[in-house]
């Protein structure tokens, strides 16, 4: 009598087993195919993005809508070259006070 | 048992004994089922309960192992050294016919050319007409043809997802991305070298980083362009190179083609002439006769040839172009291009020397960089005497641009041989057990001292200041560089008209990080350069300007004119004074 009781609670809990994973299963899928669907269009959206970023596209649009014109080297500068004309003011601050 | 049974009944020895031992018998067997049964049912219960409440849940998800694996598309993508896309796979559809079930091929070819104009009636109809089941129409649709195609409803045509190779950068990387064919297999280019690495199953996913910078790749090829265009050359080779690791970051071949529709290429634009291409590149040679002169110490930078007179090679004249009939110095024979000094100077280095030399620079066996298309080169067999004079100047020898490349970014930076490498970081991975193997992770091997690197160094300038190459300074970049002209052999010797003009530039000069080779393919002078079409007028100012613009991009300093100079004039007093003199 037991062994019957046992019988059918396991089956019964089995059946329910079977279907929650089943369920789970279904929703597994679902999500692989939405994950699959997201990356291809990851990938989609990067190929673009590098198209669309390609540096003789960038270089026209540059051209039309900014006032920029590519570096050069003069407007490079050290530090060291800012106290020049600091000095410079300062000198002639001084000049002017002796006249004074 | 049945002993037992029998002896448990009421009436051994009763008349119908038969009857109670019929009885008895028949019990037996039902006890023997129902022993049976419950046995059965008992091992079921325990299965039951094994597998309902005892089992963990440790099997294996299918679904899960199949589709979560990364980089489904079985092909990795390739990325430049900043991490910009270069060659990707994307889902793609793809149109096919069933023409057993096809009702009216011809409707259905008249309709699809309306769709999808690049495809033949003539061709469309030939398929549709067959008796197969299964013919391609189309691959890689666009989505907004696949809806047209879907919205003509003509019964009998499907779509099949492909995973399709895509070049974003278009024609910029043409030449060292490459491209693959319809299937898939990488068949040119990285794609091509690369191929089973790109596909093994247990690196999918893993990008392949370059190590190209798409910014200065944009640069190379635009001012290329222009200079193909100016000069109506028929093509152009350039490299920009950092000269400490090999690195490639710019590797340009004109004309190109753009891979995401390579079968409209034709063979000339796919030919890769940077690697590929094989040219006796003339003048530049002369900084590997110096330099190995030098480095073996039989001359110094105040020796003096005599070049007066033309010298007379078996059947030729050996002359120079920007000939001063004089006795030169070194430093003169480099920086005016004296081929006659050059050839003397090599006569003085002896051919066992200068080819050990050349050996050693990697200049005699093909080019180890990461594509299929690489040429060997060609000199001289035997290395006769005359072989050694005219390879002095660069001619009888021919390579290709991108070992000159590694051969005079051997000679600047300090010394030390070094490979061309396309790939990111493969000079500095020398982890243990790193699957890409470590090319030059410490210096190589040294080819000339640093001393003599440093001289090379100032020689270089030196040609951009007072020589053949002043048009190729870009402003605070102190560039050093060669000029190159070399006639192509013709079918009668050399063609006068036909020249292969080139320089090579190194910048900062000082301490030089970058190299920038610019090589132009028959290039007809014009009326700015008075009809000129040699490297310093073609070429040189096409290095100009290429440094101009990578210089910021590069992070490299630009130094004050006064700063640049005081460090040149440290190094090259003597010879100044040598020069004054004559």
């Amino acid at each position: 009598m037991i062994g019957m009781a046992l019988v059918i609670a396991a089956a019964a809990g089995l059946f329910r087993l079977k279907h929650e994973v089943q369920q789970l299963e279904a929703e597994l899928i679902s999500l692989d195919r939405t994950l699959i669907e997201q990356r291809e269009a990851i990938r989609v959206l990067n190929a673009e993005w590098s198209y669309l970023n390609r540096p003789e596209r960038l270089l026209t649009l540059s051209d039309r809508y900014l006032n920029l014109v590519p570096l050069v080297s003069g407007q490079f500068g050290r530090i060291y070259e800012l106290s020049e004309p600091a000095r410079e003011s300062q000198r002639a601050e001084r000049n002017v006070g002796v006249h004074r | 048992m049945r002993r037992i049974l029998i002896g448990t009944s009421a009436l051994p020895d009763s008349p119908d004994d038969s009857k109670s031992s019929y009885k008895g018998s028949s019990r037996s067997r039902l006890f023997t089922v129902l022993g049976l049964f419950i046995l059965c049912f008992a091992v079921l219960s325990a299965r039951l309960i094994d597998v309902s409440l005892l089992r963990d849940g440790g099997e294996p998800s299918i679904t899960r192992a199949g589709s979560d694996r990364p980089g489904a598309t079985g092909r990795a993508d390739i990325l430049d050294r900043n991490g910009v896309l270069l060659a990707t796979t994307l889902r793609t559809p793809s149109l096919y016919a069933n023409p057993r079930v096809l009702l009216d091929p011809e409707e259905a070819a008249k309709k699809l050319t309306t769709v999808l104009p690049d495809l033949s009636y003539n061709v469309l109809i030939q398929k549709l007409i067959s008796k197969r089941s299964f013919a391609w129409l189309k691959r890689g649709l666009t989505p907004l043809q696949q809806h047209q195609v879907n919205s003509l409803g003509i019964p009998g045509l499907g779509f099949l997802d492909e995973y399709r190779r895509i070049y974003p950068q278009a024609d910029l990387t043409s030449h060292i991305v490459g491209f693959c064919g319809i299937d898939n297999v990488g068949l040119s280019g990285i794609e091509s070298r690369y191929n089973a690495e790109l596909t093994a199953p247990d690196r999918l996913g893993q990008a392949i980083s370059l190590s190209l910078d798409i910014r200065v790749q944009n640069v190379l090829h635009n001012e290329l362009s222009e200079a193909v265009k100016t000069f109506q050359a028929v093509g152009a080779a350039g490299v920009v190179m950092d000269v400490e690791s090999g690195e490639i970051l710019a590797m340009v071949s004109l004309p190109d083609f753009d891979p995401n529709r390579f079968s409209e290429a034709n063979a000339e634009s796919r030919f890769n002439r940077a690697s590929l291409g094989i040219y006796e590149m003339g003048s530049t040679f002369k900084a590997f006769t110096v330099a190995a002169a030098l480095d073996t110490g039989i001359i110094n930078l105040k020796s003096r040839y005599d070049a007066t007179n033309p010298l007379r090679v078996a059947r030729y004249w050996i002359r120079d172009d920007h000939a001063k009939n004089r006795w030169l110095s070194v430093p003169e024979i480099f920086i005016y291009s004296s081929n006659i000094g050059a050839a003397k100077m090599a006569l003085d280095l002896g051919g066992d020397r200068q080819k050990a030399f050349l050996d050693k620079l990697g200049l005699l066996s093909p080019s180890t960089v990461e594509l299929p298309e690489v040429a060997k080169p060609m000199w001289p067999q035997p290395w006769r005497e005359d072989s050694t004079m005219t390879v002095g100047f660069g001619h009888g020898i021919a390579v290709s641009p991108i070992k000159i490349a590694a051969a005079i970014a051997s000679l600047v930076n300090g010394g030390y041989r070094i490979d061309e490498t396309l790939i990111r970081g493969k000079s500095v991975s020398a982890k243990p057990g790193d699957r890409v193997k470590s090319v030059s992770a410490k210096p190589g091997d040294r080819v000339v001292s640093a001393h003599t690197s440093k001289m090379m160094r100032a020689l270089l300038r030196l040609v951009v200041t007072d020589g053949t190459g002043s048009q190729a300074e870009a402003v605070g970049y102190s560039v050093g560089g060669k000029t190159g002209t070399a006639e192509k052999p013709g079918k009668r010797g050399y063609r006068r008209d036909a020249l292969i003009s080139s320089f090579v530039g190194v910048f900062p000069s000082v301490a030089p990080r970058f190299l920038v080779l610019a090589v132009l393919d028959e290039p007809k002078g014009t009326k700015a350069t008075h009809g000129f079409a040699g490297g310093g007028w073609t070429a040189a100012p096409t290095v100009s300007r290429v440094i101009s613009k990578i210089g910021p991009m590069l992070d490299v300093m630009p130094i004050r004119e006064k700063d640049a100079e005081s460090h040149m004039i440290l190094e090259i007093s003597s010879e100044e004074e040598n020069l004054e003199a004559f």
